[in-house]
């Protein structure tokens, strides 16, 4: 970005050469950086007042003829303050400018450019890579929860390395993808996890500490220059790259601890066989059974769980869980001289899941090279190499052989080890598996390398155009092991089976444009023309094999029976030419206008090339004469915009005919029609309405950003539902609303700054609105979950009455609102939506004298979830697993008991009534949670000592993660999404370590 | 002039890079063809029909479902007292539950797509019959077991409910064609399913491959449609063809106990085979780990004990049952599916020879034709080792019969059905709630979304 403003201000420079005047006198001089002294070339060196100037050369000296007597020079350069110097009788002026890390945040990147904050028009909300700098995540989208307003960053698994889901604005499509477009240097990487084994997500192979910021484009203005591709908004990562200077070294380690957040509280043995005893004789009773039969019942129920007086305890969730460690190192050199500048890292990172075997091991290298060939032309290249090892587990759903699902759920009685030491399994019940075997002697390993690198071009044709060629690659190959032991007895039928899925995964993009510039005296317009294309190929390749002859050889090699290979290839492609204009009037009045062309192979015939645009306008007030002078406000800007991006995120062949494999029978392969054709499926249109106000204030001690929108997103890809006696469920057709509004507020201030003490805060919070306005050919529901009035996730349940005084029986209500024992689809109702209608983040920072403390908050509001583990936890005990121990305490006893939970009977269904399991009202919980996200404690050394031990920069510093939550949801965590049915939890991580810069 | 020459480069390059993208933006799966393609071409319709077949096997029909599911609706077969609830809602009828069998219809339109392309299909005539035949087999079949599922039989309508199911004889290959349609009558279906099994009988060789359509299998298929139907003469005749033509025999006691580990069952006229590598439904889904004591099964479904005091001291049949202990309870486990073709595997019989016996032996004690009735009865209890039993009058014969459809053709999944064809009360063996035979739960709900998607479709009552 640098070097873009430097061409910026050649063009400037030249301009005003053009219109100099008559000469009085020479000044020359050098210019340097403050820090460390290296020269500065490319400085602008005007003479107040005047469109008179130069700029400095590769030494930083410059030389300015025609200086008029007591004359002010003004110098200015990216990322330095800008300052002004009487010459007086002066002809030699040597200059130490310095840096200024707040005028450097504010150059943000945008699609295929740069621009300065202030003269943006759209929606962008930053985050500086220092925010996330040596935290101990695996992936930087996790760091970005709570830092960005309009931006909701949820974990799909707390597996470590684990997916993430980032909606930025709400979510706009009910069957196409809410991702947004993720961009790293310009190359547009590949959506989805990639291994098969573990949660994994795409964006592991960026190492967090090379992030130099992160820029998320929200609104239809930002965005738009990404067409198709733009309706979830759009993420750019750029990484660190090289300084002019001496090359700095900077080292990092940390170690720390991984912990699970919490421990279900479930019954015990004597506790479990208590109530089963319980529940089988009131079954027995209900049943009109005699004393015999009751007698014969509760035998029954000690013979199968115990005798409470003698049954012996085993904790099943303390089997599955164990403290993980984790570790990074992490290591860079940057620097340069004039013509080439170089950034350079390596980490590696170790992080043990806090679910026994669970872990991820990184290694990455990044080499980010910039060389100036000629005065025109110039390369760039960031080669990013990463080797990603994860160990899985069973999780993220009702597996009955996960540590995380099954481990509060296998009956208590059952010790892990049997008296001979060896696993005690089958296990009786739904939960046979015996969790320590199975997890020992499985194999769940995903092994991924990636490349995501580019190289660029860039030549100045002119001081006004300059052409850029880029290429970017998105490389990943990755080799999923699973072995399933014969030890484990359900897996020994088969005599064990091992099963190996390669995957590789081209993506390339490749753009070229042309970008112009010029200032007309107080016009200044710009522009950018290009053309973009992209293909994306996924290729796998499975096979099993079945029958080892112990557990000792587990690769494929040593299989008795192969038993399947498959293979998958799937690809899809993008071609693009788009274009914007950018104009501005003294830095007042602020317009950009965009226009986008795409096609996309995954579209009908009839309608694969869409027209994107969106215009908008900005005026900064304190660029107007009656603020100019204001002591109160530093900036102040008024934001309009509003424009169409598309959402292209559908099946790569959704809108084909087709017959599809269709199983096999005698050994002979079947195909059978899979789909229907649409000539005329498309994008999703997102139709985006943005006002916003940045505003700077008190010297920058206050700023804030403000933005409200509208969305909506229309044509959207809804299954029309056919009748199922058509051998097809449903097609699909761009129909249907959705809208999106919301609030989005950040503030950044700086509350005290005195005697060496600041305290710091920044605070963001964005309030949303969801809702589905249309549905296809008027409908008001698809299925029970798609609502028109609701938003686009609701929860469809009957409402839950709670227990009857009387007899223990669960109640609903039906759809008159009177008690039912059973109730029946039409009984089903809206409770609620998983949506939150509001989330933020506050970050406060102290520091004082190389302490600094910073504590970060993060919540979300007003959220409804069903708590799905609940409804096998709390099922009164009437099954072949285990409950909380609300089952025990809250049950209904004798009548007149008011109580939250019915009787207890085994099996769960009282005559005439439905299951004590049906899923209500009673499962949905309030979502609202504030998490103590983040704490970090850090001193660096002082300047003296320092100097002494010749090293530029020594921090130490402890940081815990997730280390507190307020909230009133009772399953695992009110973070995970969706139900949390089974989720790999979130864990708590406390680590310690120093960073050295010399 | 440089500066100039560059722009000129720059636009040429972006403007060809853009004539050139509709071809740049052609792209072809692999895994699937077009469907022009797949109908048009015999290779691609020895698929489609392969992939009918394939439609037989899930676990939601006849890989478990279909033969379990109607002897746990009714009486022959319970759950243990630790299972891991599937079944569970079934054992006590709870309104929903039931045979519901209106996922056939995606198998249906793949037999459609066969019945509609065979006819200009690059292949001879024998194979174009071969095909015609098997598909037309298989329509019946699903269509039968919709019906039975769905509607009651021709003239048991309980309060004149005569509604069938809904007929599609064409395959959609458009949006358009998935229109709305109303139920067809009981009459109409059967008719149908009729004209579908005679022409399979016509069009299909005789012998053949018992693991695919047959004539034999076909004959025996509209025999049992015949008796559903209460048209004794045409079932008496269809038995008896199915009885001559095919290769499948009764089996004896020295062959009966290892028949249920050979394929094809010898006495299979129509056998679904499972191939262990690529079809077995594995430990959560086989029948073997629903109904056997093996490591890693379920071992939920188990006989009732009404149903095994039914059988007599001797009969070769009660041998199949083995003594178990699960989870503390003791019980017996049906020994007719052990993985016979491999770990979680078995070959499923559609349609035996003893059952034949016992269609004709119903049909002639239905048309008062005692003698013969009990010959066929007998001449398979003498098989299975048990005494002769006599009658005096059809209705006692019929009891005797549908005693004896019970002890053999348990885990078969005929009772259910059986209850129902006879207009007889579902009793439950052990708990106390029977279900009435005019009680709405005779008949499976239509899947609600689909009444609710189409207003032309009418619900069975009580839904």
């Amino acid at each position: 970005m640098m070097k873009q403003n430097l061409l910026l201000s050649i063009a400037l420079a030249m301009l005003a050469v053009v219109s100099a005047f008559a000469q009085t006198r020479t000044v020359s001089g050098k210019v340097t950086a403050a820090d460390d002294g290296s020269p500065l070339p490319g400085v602008s060196v005007l003479i107040k007042g005047t469109t008179t100037g130069t700029t400095t050369d590769v030494n930083g000296a410059y030389r300015l003829a025609n200086v008029p007597e007591k004359a002010t020079l003004v110098f200015s350069y990216v990322g330095f303050i800008r300052t002004e110097v009487e010459v007086g009788q002066r002809t030699e002026l040597d200059l130490a400018l310095k840096s200024d890390e707040k005028i450097l945040s504010e150059v943000v990147v945008t699609g295929y450019g740069t621009q300065e904050k202030r003269e943006i028009t759209g929606a962008i909300a930053s985050v500086s890579g220092q925010t996330i700098q040596n935290l101990p995540v695996q992936s930087f989208d996790r760091a970005l929860q709570g830092r960005a307003a309009g931006v909701q960053v949820t974990a799909l698994s707390g597996q470590p390395g684990g997916g993430i889901n980032v909606r930025v604005r709400g979510v706009g499509s009910i069957n196409a993808g809410n991702d947004p477009l993720y961009i790293v240097d310009g190359v547009q990487v590949a959506n989805g996890g990639l291994g098969g084994q573990a949660s994994t997500n795409v964006l592991n192979s960026i190492n967090p500490n090379d992030i130099e910021s992160i820029e998320v484009l929200k609104d239809a203005a930002a965005a738009s220059i990404y067409g198709a591709q733009a309706a979830n908004g759009v993420v750019l990562i750029t990484t660190k790259r090289g300084k002019t200077g001496r090359t700095q070294f900077e080292f990092s380690a940390q170690e720390g601890v991984v912990d699970r957040l919490k421990k279900l509280d479930v019954l015990t043995a004597t506790e479990f066989a208590q109530l089963k005893i319980e529940g089988f004789t009131n079954r027995a009773l209900a049943q009109g059974q005699d004393a015999t039969g009751v007698n014969s019942a509760r035998q029954t129920a000690i013979g199968s769980f115990g005798d409470p007086a003698t049954v012996r305890n085993t904790d099943w969730q303390e089997v599955g869980y164990r403290r993980g460690r984790l570790r990074t190192y992490d290591l860079s050199a940057r620097g340069g001289d004039e013509k080439t500048k170089f950034f350079l890292s390596a980490s590696y990172n170790l992080q043990e899941g806090q679910v026994i075997k669970s872990d991820f091991r990184r290694g990455t290298v990044r080499l980010n090279v910039d060389h100036k060939a000629t005065d025109k032309l110039a390369f760039e290249v960031s080669i990013n190499l990463s080797s990603t090892t994860q160990n899985g587990t069973i999780a993220d759903g009702a597996f009955i052989n996960s540590p995380i699902f099954a481990g509060p759920l296998i009956m208590p009685y059952q010790p892990v080890f049997k008296e001979d030491g060896s696993f005690n399994s089958p296990l009786a019940g739904a939960f046979s598996f015996n969790i320590l075997e199975s997890v020992t002697y499985e194999t769940r390993k995903s092994l991924t390398n990636q490349t995501v690198s580019n190289f660029a071009l860039n030549y100045v044709i002119s001081p006004n155009l300059r052409f850029r060629s880029f290429y970017g690659i998105d490389y990943a190959a990755n080799r999923d092991d699973n072995y399933r032991d014969l030890r484990v007895p359900q897996f020994a039928p088969t005599g064990g089976s091992a099963t190996v899925q390669n995957r590789t995964t081209l993506n390339w993009n490749t753009a070229q444009t042309l970008n112009f510039s010029k200032r007309i005296g107080d016009h200044n317009l710009g522009g950018l023309l290009g053309a973009e294309y992209r293909e994306e190929v996924r290729e796998t390749v499975t096979a099993t094999g079945q029958g080892f002859p112990n557990g000792l050889f587990t690769t494929l090699a040593a299989a008795a029976r192969p038993i399947t290979t498959t293979g998958d290839y799937t690809t899809w492609r993008i071609a693009s030419l788009f274009g914007n204009a950018k104009y501005d009037y003294k830095d007042k009045y602020l317009a950009t206008f965009t226009l986008r062309y795409d096609g996309s192979s995954r579209f009908g015939a009839n309608t694969r090339w869409g027209l994107f645009y969106a215009g908008s306008l900005g005026w900064r007030l304190t660029g107007e004469e009656f603020l100019k002078n204001s002591e109160l406000l530093d900036d102040l800007k008024l934001r309009a915009s509003y424009g169409l991006n598309g959402n292209s995120q559908i099946a790569n062949f959704a809108s084909r005919a087709l017959f599809g494999l269709g199983g096999q029978y005698l050994d002979l392969p079947g195909i059978d029609p899979s789909q229907l054709g649409n000539n005329n499926l498309s994008w999703e249109v997102a139709k985006t309405l943005d006002f916003g106000l940045d505003a700077s204030l008190f010297k920058g001690r206050l700023s804030a950003t403000v933005d409200v929108y509208q969305r909506r997103n229309e044509r959207l890809l809804l299954n029309r539902q056919l009748p199922s006696d058509s051998g097809f469920g449903a097609i699909t057709e761009n129909v249907g609303v959705v809208r999106n509004r919301g609030l989005e507020i950040a503030l950044n201030t700086v509350n005290i700054d005195a005697g060496g003490f600041k305290w710091a805060t920044s605070f963001n919070i964005t309030f949303q609105d969801n809702k589905i306005l249309e549905l296809n050919e008027g409908r008001q529901n698809i299925g029970t979950n798609i609502r028109v009035g609701y938003p686009v996730q609701i929860n469809w349940f009957p409402q839950y009455a709670g227990v009857n005084p009387a007899d223990g029986r669960v109640m609903w209500l039906d759809t008159l609102g009177n008690i039912t024992y059973n109730p029946q689809a039409r009984d089903f109702t809206v409770i609620g939506s998983p949506i939150p209608q509001s989330f933020g983040g506050l970050t406060n920072t102290f520091s004082y004298k190389g302490i600094t403390l910073e504590v970060f908050f993060q919540g979300q509001f007003g959220g409804m979830h069903l708590n799905n583990d609940a409804f096998f936890m709390e099922n009164s005990v009437s099954s072949g697993w285990n409950n909380l121990r609300s089952q025990l305490d809250g049950r209904w006893l004798r009548p007149g008991d008011v109580s939250q939970f019915p009787r207890t009977y085994e099996g769960g269904v009282e005559p005439g009534s439905a299951a004590i399991g049906t899923f209500s009202g009673r499962h949905i919980e309030r979502g609202d949670y504030i998490r103590l996200k983040q704490v970090t404690l850090s001193y660096g050394l002082p300047g003296s000592v320092l100097s002494k031990i010749k090293l530029r920069q020594v921090r130490f510093f402890v940081q815990a993660l997730n280390l507190l939550t307020w909230t009133a949801y009772t399953g695992f965590d009110p973070e995970l999404l969706g139900s949390g049915l089974g989720r790999y939890p979130q864990s708590r991580q406390v680590t310690g370590g120093i960073s050295v810069g010399f | 002039m440089r500066t100039s020459f560059s722009i000129i480069a720059v636009v040429t390059t972006l403007s060809f890079g853009f004539s050139a993208c509709q071809g740049l933006l052609q792209t072809e799966p692999r895994q699937s063809v077009s469907s022009d393609i797949a109908i048009s071409d015999i290779t691609g319709l020895r698929a489609l029909l392969i992939s009918c077949y394939d439609g037989l096997q899930g676990a939601g029909y006849y890989g478990q479902r279909m033969f379990l599911g109607p002897d746990i609706l009714a009486d022959n077969v319970r759950l243990t007292n630790t299972n891991s609830n599937r079944y569970f809602q079934d054992r006590v009828n709870t309104p929903g539950t039931g045979m519901g069998n209106w996922g056939r219809y995606g198998t249906i339109n793949s037999v459609n797509f066969v019945l509609t392309g065979i006819d200009g299909a690059n292949t001879n005539q024998t194979e174009k019959s071969q095909i015609r035949g098997e598909a037309s087999f298989l329509r019946g079949l699903l269509y039968f077991d919709l019906i039975r599922s769905h509607a009651y039989e021709p003239g048991r309508a309980v309060n004149n409910w005569t509604e069938g199911v809904i007929i599609r004889d064409t395959p959609t290959s458009d949006a358009s064609q998935a229109d709305f349609r109303a139920r067809a009558s009981v009459q109409e279906v059967y008719q149908f399913i009729e004209r579908d099994l005679q022409q399979a009988i016509q069009l299909l060789p005789a012998g053949g491959n018992r693991f695919r359509a047959n004539r034999s299998a076909a004959q025996a298929l509209l025999a049992r449609v015949y008796l559903y139907w209460g048209r004794w003469a045409e079932a008496v005749r269809l038995a008896t063809d199915a009885l001559n033509t095919t290769s499948a025999t009764l089996t004896n006691a020295t062959t009966y106990p290892s028949a249920w580990r050979t394929a094809p069952n010898p006495e299979a006229l129509f056998e679904l085979s499972y191939v262990q590598a690529t079809e077995s439904l594995g430990s959560n889904e086989s029948m073997q780990s629903l109904t056997t004591l093996v490591t890693g099964a379920w071992s939920d479904v188990v006989p009732t004990n009404e149903l095994l005091s039914l059988y007599e001291p001797g009969d070769i049949r009660r041998a199949l049952y083995l003594p178990g202990i699960k989870a503390g309870e003791s019980v017996f486990f049906i020994q007719k599916f052990t993985g016979a073709r491999g770990p979680w595997t078995d070959n499923m019989p559609l349609i035996r020879v003893a059952e034949l016996l016992l269609i004709r032996a119903e049909a002639y004690a239905e048309s008062n034709q005692l003698e013969a009735g009990l010959a066929d009865l007998n001449r398979l209890r003498a098989s299975r080792q048990v005494s002769l039993v006599t009658a005096s009058s059809g209705p006692e014969l019929i009891d005797l019969i549908l005693r004896e459809r019970r002890l053999e053709l348990a885990f078969e999944g005929h009772r259910w059905f059986d209850l129902k064809r006879k207009g007889r009360d579902i009793t439950k063996a052990g708990l106390s709630a029977t279900v009435p035979y005019a009680d709405f739960r005779l008949l499976a709900a239509i899947p609600i979304a689909e009444v609710q998607l189409n207003t032309k479709l009418r619900q069975n009552p009580g839904y």
